[in-house]
């Protein structure tokens, strides 16, 4: 009895660990949820979206205008926040390939002339399909990197750009993926 | 024994005997009648002379330039008086007399004289003697001469090849012609000739020989008597021209009435009057009645060829020249028949001339001498030798009784395509059929796609003269041919389409594949080919849609036009995206 009691355990463990270990396999460091605990989920004031922001060391900022959602660092080297354009026709997931990246990527240094090292790829995300353009800019306080995610709802491409000095960006990576990955947002 | 006359440039090269044997003919020294051929035009086998069923036919050996009749390519021809056969630099004639004479014996005239014949026929200027005879001048009287009794006349000259054809009747003609010659091996065949050729004094030295009314008397087997209860309403005597027309053919046997001409003629031009009219051939019956007109049905004479009479010049030509004249006059009615065969006789049963004269009845010219009446009802035809008399008579102007001078038949030429009626592929029939397709013109234009790359013409061309006549010559062979070109074209066609579709170009590449398919349906390679760039378009054309959507819902216009119209040009029309694309298209065009 306890011998097959087990082994049932033992097969149970080994099928959880396969599906976990292709599930790594599958995330993309980009846009990989950790540690779902530590973060809190907030919604948007004035736009249907929810999104997660870390329990610690993280604020809310009011939002603007043309800005839905805007949280910082209380060390105020990071910054994430949501945007959104208006887009000529509904695109279905599946219509977001690496045109709309390199579009994204077209648009970004139409508007910020200075900004260089780009890369941008798409991410397949379950059901939804991201666009991630990431490149160096300068700021304020020195050089920054952004990454910035879009994924098409509807009529509106959500922006969500995250935003780190470049010495401080690998530490924020994590949680850049998390908070990315948790957005969501309703047409 | 018929004799293959073989000119070089237009002059005789060659005499070759034919004795009902095959031969070859060519250039090279292995052939049994070696032509010299300096200018080359010649293979080393050219022609083939095949005798058939008492003709003779020359049969192309794929020689280079093959042999021509009338202008056309053709691969075998029938040897027929009056038919030129090309064949490079040379022209074979077969010698006239000798042929019709049934082709294979009696060769009645001489060396000069068929010299002269061929000539005359080389020169295409088949114009009898009597064409440039005086006009006659009135004769002293219309003598009328003792006149057989119709009906037996009739029963004898009746001849009993009732299926005879317009050839063979010249070719009666023509030995009945020879027989009047002085030379004639046989006994005087005009033995039923009437007198009045005898009795009439002939000044001019045109006499006419039989009455019109004879001829077709002569030629119509089946006319008793009794059967003709009208007389002929033949014209009133008119000898003061006559055409050349026939002597009295080799009849079975002599009339018992005749009186022997041959001995009591004069040494003149043996002309006769034409049976011009159809009534002549639908109410044959009749003509013997009237014996007291010799010469009645004169044939109204071509403006043309009496303007060449000299009535100065009285005709006195010796017996070889006579029966020079009197051959050309034969095979005269011989293109006129072959004229009238090929109009009629390929749709028309041949052994029904009757038919032949109502169609043609309605080209006589209305005159005011009274016209025989010619039935449409006719009774039919058992006088196939007179079709070709009748289709002289109703394509003159003016009917009987004309009086006109040397009267001559209008000169064959119009309606006499002699290579026409000389082709193998289009012979005689005896009854009803269709009128033959151009095997040849098929197998030429067949020939000529292959040769031009044509495949699929050519193979369809070659399959359908095969199964017209599976046993065309080099058909098969020339299909096989092509279905090989055609695989060669498709693999070409294969590979030039993948350099395409790698280089992007996928409707030249669509374009070659499904050439190539056509070229041979059966490739693997295509379907496959096909089967891959039909993927890989419409795995394009979806990205350039997915790619059109991006920039037009990003407001990239200019981008999402060109996008969708490249995903309209590589997805299949029934592609559920193609009509979205359009739809967008027009809009953005719309806006811009």
């Amino acid at each position: 009895m306890n011998a097959r009691w087990l082994s049932e355990c033992v097969v149970v463990a080994l099928l959880a660990l396969s599906a976990a270990l292709l599930q790594a396999q599958k995330a993309d460091p980009w846009l990989t949820r950790t540690n779902p605990g530590a973060y809190d989920a907030q919604r948007g004031p004035d736009a249907p979206l929810k999104i997660d922001m870390p329990k610690k060391d993280w604020m809310l900022l009011p939002a603007s205008r043309s800005v839905l959602f805007l949280m910082a660092s209380r060390k105020g080297d990071a910054v994430v926040t949501v945007e959104r354009a208006p887009l000529s026709l509904a695109l279905a997931p599946e219509d977001v390939t690496d045109v709309l990246a390199q579009i994204q990527a077209d648009t970004i240094k139409e508007r910020e002339p200075r900004a260089s090292e780009f890369e941008a790829r798409v991410i397949d995300a379950g059901e939804r399909r991201f666009v991630a353009v990431q490149y160096r800019r300068p700021g304020a306080l020195g050089a920054e990197r952004v990454r910035q995610y879009s994924v098409p709802v509807g009529h509106w491409l959500y922006h969500v750009t995250c935003a780190a000095s470049l010495a401080q960006f690998a530490s924020y990576e994590a949680i850049f993926a998390h908070v990315a990955g948790s957005f969501s947002a309703t047409e | 024994m018929s004799k293959l006359l073989i000119f070089y440039n237009e002059a005789l090269d060659t005499e070759v005997e034919l004795r009902g044997t095959s031969l070859f003919i060519g250039r090279g020294t292995d052939s049994d009648v070696v032509l010299s051929d300096p200018s080359k035009t010649l293979s080393r086998r050219h022609v083939q002379v095949v005798f058939e069923q008492g003709r003779y036919i020359l049969v192309d050996q794929n020689s280079r330039n093959g042999i021509w009749v009338g202008g056309r390519r053709v691969p075998s021809a029938v040897l027929e008086p009056g038919v030129r056969v090309e064949m490079g630099a040379y022209t074979l004639l077969l010698n006239a007399t000798a042929a019709v004479a049934t082709g294979d014996e009696t060769m009645i005239i001489s060396r000069e004289d068929a010299d002269q014949w061929a000539t005359i026929f080389l020169a295409n200027q088949v114009v009898p003697p009597a064409a440039v005879a005086a006009p006659a001048p009135p004769p002293p009287s219309p003598a009328p001469a003792p006149a057989p009794a119709p009906a037996p006349h009739a029963e004898v000259a009746a001849p009993k090849h009732s299926e005879a054809t317009v050839i063979t009747t010249v070719a009666e003609l023509a030995a009945a012609a020879a027989h009047e010659s002085a030379s004639a091996v046989k006994p005087p065949a005009a033995a039923h000739a009437p007198a009045p050729p005898v009795a009439a004094p002939a000044p001019p030295a045109v006499v006419p020989a039989p009455t019109a009314a004879q001829t077709p008397a002569h030629t119509s087997p089946a006319v008793p008597s009794a059967a003709a209860p009208k007389p002929a309403p033949a014209a009133p005597a008119a000898p003061t021209a006559s055409t050349p027309v026939p002597a009295a053919p080799a009849a079975p046997k002599p009339a018992p009435t005749a009186a022997p001409v041959a001995a009591a003629k004069p040494a003149v031009v043996a002309t006769a009057a034409a049976p011009a009219k159809p009534v002549d051939v639908a109410k044959p019956a009749a003509a013997p009645v009237k014996p007291a007109a010799p010469a009645a049905a004169s044939e109204p004479a071509k403006p043309a060829a009496a303007k060449d009479a000299d009535p100065s010049k009285p005709v006195a030509h010796g017996g070889s020249r006579r029966t020079v004249y009197v051959a050309a006059a034969a095979v005269l009615l011989l293109l006129v028949g072959g004229g009238v065969y090929y109009r009629f006789g390929r749709t028309v049963t041949t052994d029904t001339p009757s038919t032949v004269v109502a169609q043609v009845e309605p080209a006589v010219a209305p005159s005011s001498t009274p016209q025989p009446p010619v039935a449409p009802a006719t009774p039919p035809a058992d006088v196939p030798a007179a079709a070709p008399s009748n289709t002289v008579a109703a394509g003159t102007p003016k009917p009987v009784a004309t009086p006109k001078p040397a009267a001559v038949p209008a000169p064959a030429k119009a309606a006499a395509p002699r290579p026409a009626a000389a082709v193998v592929e289009a012979p005689i029939g005896k009854t009803q059929r269709e009128t033959p397709p151009d095997l040849q013109g098929l197998f030429e234009k067949a020939r000529s796609a292959t040769i031009a790359g044509d495949y699929l013409a050519a193979i369809a061309g070659f399959e359908q003269i095969l199964k017209l006549d599976a046993n065309y010559p080099n058909a098969a062979n020339l299909l096989g041919v092509a279905r090989g070109g055609a695989r060669n074209a498709a693999q070409l066609a294969i590979d030039a389409g993948n350099k395409a579709e790698m280089s992007g170009d996928y409707t030249l590449a669509r374009n070659q594949y499904d050439h190539a398919a056509e070229l041979d349906p059966d490739a693997p390679a295509v379907a496959s080919a096909i089967r891959r760039l039909v993927a890989r378009m419409q795995g394009e054309g979806e990205a350039a849609f997915r790619s059109a959507r991006q920039y037009d819902a990003t407001g990239k216009t200019k981008d999402a036009i060109a996008s969708y119209e490249t995903a309209i040009r590589l997805l299949p029309a029934t592609h559920d995206s193609v009509s979205v694309a359009r739809a967008r298209l027009a809009a953005l065009k719309g806006g811009a």
